[in-house]
């Protein structure tokens, strides 16, 4: 039983766009472009970006609801790209993603049981009518009550359709668990509720989860390792603790000043970046390199920085940080 | 008190419903003095947008219903105004903005188009021309070109690059970041008064977000603006705003300087609400949430509506609600742990 559980290598995925009369010319989108990420048994990787950043296609490969472009996922040893139509079908029950709207994620004509009975359904065969009880245990285990059972979800606030959603996910006892922006969609009294649910599930059922966000303080509270995202590269990666002391990358020194904390005097100097990530990636050089208010070099322009390891567990992809190359 | 922009006393909202009347607004009271920046906090549901959209009579009535309380504009109660009035009132002396920029703005037609429009539109409820003048009014199409250059002007001013040429794009070729600006840029065509700024913020990515925040703070001393700013982020508001009041279920209940109020909160759901952010400090595991739900507008806890998810229950909070308790300059707490007057 090795230490990892799963590991991304080289991940890219395109996107051919069409345009022009009848669809002539194409146009390749690169979503996610040489991703490479290790997870660790029992631990937490947070995929930190803003919108258009990859990070949603990158955990939508993983499960393979997408198929990538190119690139290895081996999951638990497993080569998962390899695998066949059953086989993968087989894999998917030991992974299972939470979406961020917990209303569009759920199925409005069905009860709640039914709705959490469906995994055991597919992937074990056991009906939802003999399920009942795994299905209740599954409840009272994410702080849903008995009654809830027969309920539908438009009957529940937010907060306890993210439970139901969480419930699903846990029926067929995954080991690694895809969180996609969890709680983006919630007051922060009910996100305090989930966040703690997912720590205390996180502990009972040794999961392993790769949580997706845009909101750092979440991540700092959720996370051991964070891998930052900026058009589909990794720019930093670091364990959660290094990423908010010692961050080397300026995207990442931008995003950690730009949180807003709430302190009225806490704030240092923010740094305001010009521009925004929409504008696209520059045909050459670093894709960051038209918004960075550090001090550019040359090679900005020209060379895209590699992702070099500047420190144990530490890489950064920027030329101010050629350590270790 | 002269200074108060705005005083709303004691708003009663309610909405007919299907299922009964619901109570949405249940006594709200905000003092906004003039160029200030006040942040409207609370949870989805608790009634800030719903306070927001009062101010300048934007709830249709019926189902809405007002049956208590006054608006106060200058000293003036906006709701004894007759709807014409009101129409000037928004003109004139009102901007706002909202949470999503993109549906915002017509996809159909260019930012000119629409910008114009809005300063055209503040122009005819401004000016009045006595008859006898109409023939020597510029032309229909001086006033056109007028109102464009005053556009291009109002897009610099809000910082988006290069006017004169992004004035003929269409709003999908603008960014989330760039549209919102462009509506703040329509907002301001009539040198308002009180800007209201609807979670502003909420859709955009946070580097964004700290543009937005930037350039509404340069707005406030360029232009004199007052702000009123709603939000559920609370460090939106601990960086952006001089004064918070907090919302729950209808009600403010607890307004303060911003620093009083991340310091010192008063108010068990404000300590609550501030705790409920994971911080750099918070352990693994040490994140507090706030148990329960938020209370049916329907049929609403009686007295205080905080108090069957309260940690600090005294007797008579579920038969009285709270008056204000003063806690310091300024800084106010609708609680029952600090008596009226006190």
């Amino acid at each position: 039983m090795s230490d990892v559980l799963l590991e991304v290598r080289n991940l890219r995925k395109d996107f051919v766009q069409r345009g022009g009369l009848f669809g002539r010319q194409e146009h390749v989108l690169r979503a996610v472009d040489d991703v490479s990420l290790t997870v660790a048994r029992g631990k937490t990787l947070g995929l930190v970006g803003e919108s258009g950043s990859g990070k949603t296609t990158i955990g939508k490969c993983i499960l393979r609801l997408m198929e990538p472009t190119a690139g290895d996922i081996h999951y638990d040893g497993v080569d998962f790209r390899a695998l066949d139509a059953r086989q993968l079908r087989a894999s998917r029950a030991d992974m299972q993603m939470i979406y961020q709207s917990p209303s569009a994620s759920l199925n409005g004509r069905m009860t709640v049981g039914q709705i959490v009975g469906e995994p055991l359904w597919i992937h074990e065969g056991i009906s939802s009518s003999v399920a009942r009880n795994r299905v209740l245990e599954l409840m009272h285990v994410v702080g849903l009550k008995e009654e809830h059972y027969f309920r539908y979800p438009h009957e529940f606030s937010g907060g306890q359709q993210q439970r139901i959603g969480i419930a699903r996910a846990l029926a067929v006892r995954p080991g690694l668990l895809i969180l996609d922006e969890p709680t983006s969609a919630l007051d922060v009294s009910v996100q305090a509720q989930i966040l703690n649910l997912l720590q205390q599930l996180q502990d009972q059922f040794e999961l392993t989860y790769l949580f997706i966000s845009h909101d750092l303080s979440v991540v700092r509270y959720m996370c051991d390792e964070v891998a930052l995202l900026y058009l589909g590269k990794i720019v930093e990666q670091a364990p959660v603790r290094t990423i908010f002391e010692d961050s080397r990358h300026p995207y990442t020194q931008a995003l950690i000043s730009a949180i807003p904390e709430p302190e009225p005097d806490s704030q240092g100097e923010q740094i305001v970046l010009r521009g925004d990530p929409t504008a696209g990636r520059p045909e050459r050089g670093c894709p960051f390199a038209p918004r960075c208010h550090a001090e550019t070099l040359d090679r900005c322009e020209t060379d895209e920085p590699p992702l070099v390891t500047v420190d144990a567990d530490h890489k950064v992809a920027c030329h101010l940080h050629p350590e270790l190359t | 008190m002269s200074d108060a922009l705005l005083d709303i006393r004691d708003l009663h909202l309610e909405f007919d419903t299907f299922d009964g009347v619901a109570k949405v607004l249940a006594g709200v009271n905000l003092t906004i003095e003039r160029g200030d920046v006040v942040g409207l906090v609370g949870e989805t549901g608790c009634g800030k947008s719903m306070t927001a959209l009062a101010i300048p009579r934007l709830i249709r009535m019926p189902p809405g219903r007002i049956n208590r309380g006054q608006i106060l504009f200058k000293g003036e109660d906006l709701l004894q105004r007759q709807d014409s009035a009101m129409q000037e009132f928004r003109a004139r002396h009102l901007g706002m903005i909202f949470q999503d920029p993109a549906t915002n703005l017509n996809p159909l037609f260019t930012i000119r188009e629409q910008l114009v429009d809005a300063v055209l539109y503040q122009q005819a409820n401004t000016r009045s021309v006595p008859g006898r003048w109409r023939g020597f009014l510029p032309s229909a199409r001086q006033i056109r070109r007028d109102a464009q250059r005053r556009a291009i002007e109002l897009m610099g001013l809000v910082g988006i690059p290069d006017g004169e040429m992004r004035i003929h794009d269409y709003p999908h070729q603008f960014s989330g970041g760039m549209r919102q600006r462009v509506l703040i840029a329509m907002a301001l065509a009539g040198e308002p008064d009180l800007l209201i700024a609807d979670e502003p913020t909420t859709a955009l990515d946070v580097t964004i977000q700290a543009q937005i925040l930037r350039l509404i703070r340069s707005l406030v001393r360029q232009l004199g603006l007052t702000v009123l700013l709603i939000t559920h982020n609370l460090g939106v508001v601990a960086n952006t705003c001089d004064k918070v009041a907090v919302m729950y279920s209808g009600r403010v209940i607890e307004q303060a300087p911003v620093r009083d109020l991340f310091h010192s909160p008063a108010h068990p759901y404000t300590q609550g609400l501030i705790r409920a952010v994971p911080s750099g400090s918070t352990s693994r595991g040490g994140l507090q949430g706030i148990p329960g739900l938020i209370p049916n507008l329907i049929d609403p806890p009686e007295g205080c509506r905080f108090h069957p998810r309260c940690s600090q229950v005294l007797d008579h909070c579920a038969s009285q609600v709270p008056g204000p308790g003063s806690i310091g300059s300024g800084h106010l707490a609708f609680c029952h742990l600090y008596p009226e007057g006190a």
